[in-house]
């Protein structure tokens, strides 16, 4: 099994482009070594090789673009968390890196591998779908095509659900990707627009005790904007232990609402109505955010918020 | 396949397999036994060393992923045989029961304490979040940290090391 360990992205794509189909990428490592023990020889369809692309370099920029925001695939976790622009507009991104793990895995982790694996308790996805997020992916091609480039909407790389087995049979399931073999995330673009628009607000909450360290429970992240007081629209994408995603749009022209009290309030109407008593019951992520949006309409939050 | 790179501050040239995990090696090829390893899947933290600067779980790192990087463990901390700071103050504070998870824990607190010399609590707390104390010592880990903290600087006056009393 070969081990190929590129520092730059030509070298990546050249080595990409000549291997086979069972090739392995990877960045920080971090979910295939604490899910395979030990990996690869735990894979029932162990890999002919792995490229490791967390060091190649350029590939791990965060930086305004054509008026988006771009993280590069390997831009690991904690950059984010550091990153001025995403502590500055981009709340609920901030949050759900913050609380992405532990600091240690926040160190290797890359936001590819993130998105890639596909875990309904990642925060990180749940923030990026509510702003939107595209993601640029390099779609490998048989022989003697050109490798081509597309764009797509996060939420439309998510398709079906993934069962992984570790080593000692425990199923894990995730987001099934539409990524096929050496296709290869590029980077994450949102944009701007979002961020600067005059009473844009966004947050990340989990609404659950953390389970552990991989997984936080419910997690839900909003993005919206509010005028003179009162909630222009919100997207709301809820996501988590009922292993499914849901994301809801509304808007909500005349909602009188602080932003400021919103998840303060949805967070003790779901502590009081809540799942701490038995963790895999409740409501599911589609019912929650639809209670969370009929009650905004119903002025629910103003009502107890004042 | 060759493996160049440092630990603790010699460079080394390791012929090493690229999957071997980083905590196998120092504990059975190169016998350094600081990092302790419990959990193997990074949610302990015991196996905490530092590469290139930055705490990362030496369970989680493939030898092959370590060309070119500057790796410390517990070992490089105290080369002169002695106790550093912070391992001072935890024995001060009578922090160490066990001790499994102490020698991550004392290079996450290392790690904190050079990038911020004056965390605040909720800090510590923040940086400690990826170690588990199975003897559910951490007030005293707190405790321990923030007493190497300097304190803050007050006007006309330098920044001397403080022990919590």
């Amino acid at each position: 099994m070969e081990f190929y360990n590129p520092k730059y992205y030509s070298d990546a794509l050249e080595i990409l482009d000549r291997s086979s189909d069972s090739m392995v990428i990877c960045a920080g490592l971090t979910h295939l070594l604490r899910f395979y023990q030990d990996f690869p020889s735990s894979l029932e369809a162990k890999p002919e090789s792995i490229l490791h692309i967390g060091d190649v370099q350029g590939f791990s920029e965060l930086k305004e673009e054509n008026s988006k925001f771009v993280i590069g695939a390997t831009t690991r976790i904690c950059d984010i968390e550091k990153d001025p622009f995403v502590g500055q507009f981009g709340a609920a991104i901030w949050d759900a890196a913050h609380h992405t793990s532990t600091p240690q895995i926040r160190n290797r982790r890359s936001l590819g591998g993130e998105l890639a694996w596909g875990s309904f308790h990642s925060g990180l996805i749940a923030s990026l779908m509510a702003y939107d997020a595209e993601l640029r992916i390099r779609r490998a091609v048989g022989d003697h095509e050109l490798a081509k480039e597309d764009n797509m909407d996060l939420c439309s790389f998510y398709q079906g659900l993934l069962e992984r087995k570790n080593s000692s049979n425990v199923v894990l399931k995730c987001r099934k990707t539409i990524l096929r073999p050496r296709d290869l995330i590029l980077k994450v673009a949102i944009g701007t627009d979002q961020f600067r628009r005059p009473g844009s607000f966004s947050f990340f909450r989990m609404l659950t005790p953390k389970i552990s360290t991989e997984n936080p429970g419910v997690v839900v992240a909003v993005k919206g904007v509010s005028q003179n007081g009162m909630l222009v629209n919100a997207q709301f994408v809820a996501s988590g232990v009922w292993m499914s995603t849901v994301k809801e749009s509304i808007p909500l022209e005349g909602t009188k609402l602080k932003p400021g009290i919103f998840f303060e309030k949805l967070y003790h109407f779901c502590d009081r109505y809540s799942f701490e008593s038995e963790r895999l019951s409740g409501p599911s992520p589609r019912q929650l955010s639809l209670i969370v949006f009929g009650l905004l309409k119903e002025g629910f939050f103003q009502l107890i918020g004042n | 396949m060759i493996v160049e790179w440092t630990l603790n501050g010699r460079p080394l040239r390791s012929e090493v397999s690229p999957f071997r995990r980083l905590s196998d090696y120092l504990r059975r090829d190169l016998k350094l036994l600081g990092a302790n390893v419990g959990c193997s899947e990074g949610k302990c933290g015991a196996c905490t060393v530092w590469v290139d600067g930055v705490t990362a779980n030496s369970c989680l790192l493939w030898m092959g992923q370590l060309e070119g990087k500057e790796v410390t463990t517990i070992e490089g901390l105290n080369q002169k045989d002695q106790f550093t700071p912070l391992q001072e103050s935890l024995l001060t504070c009578s922090a160490v029961e066990c001790g499994f998870c102490i020698p991550g824990i004392v290079m996450t607190g290392t790690a904190l304490l050079d990038r911020d010399p004056n965390p605040s609590r909720l800090e510590i707390r923040e940086s400690i979040k990826g170690h588990l104390c199975a003897c559910m010592g951490y007030q005293k880990i707190v405790d321990a940290i923030q007493g190497v903290a300097l304190p803050p600087v007050s006007e006309g006056e330098g920044r001397v090391r403080g022990k919590l009393k």
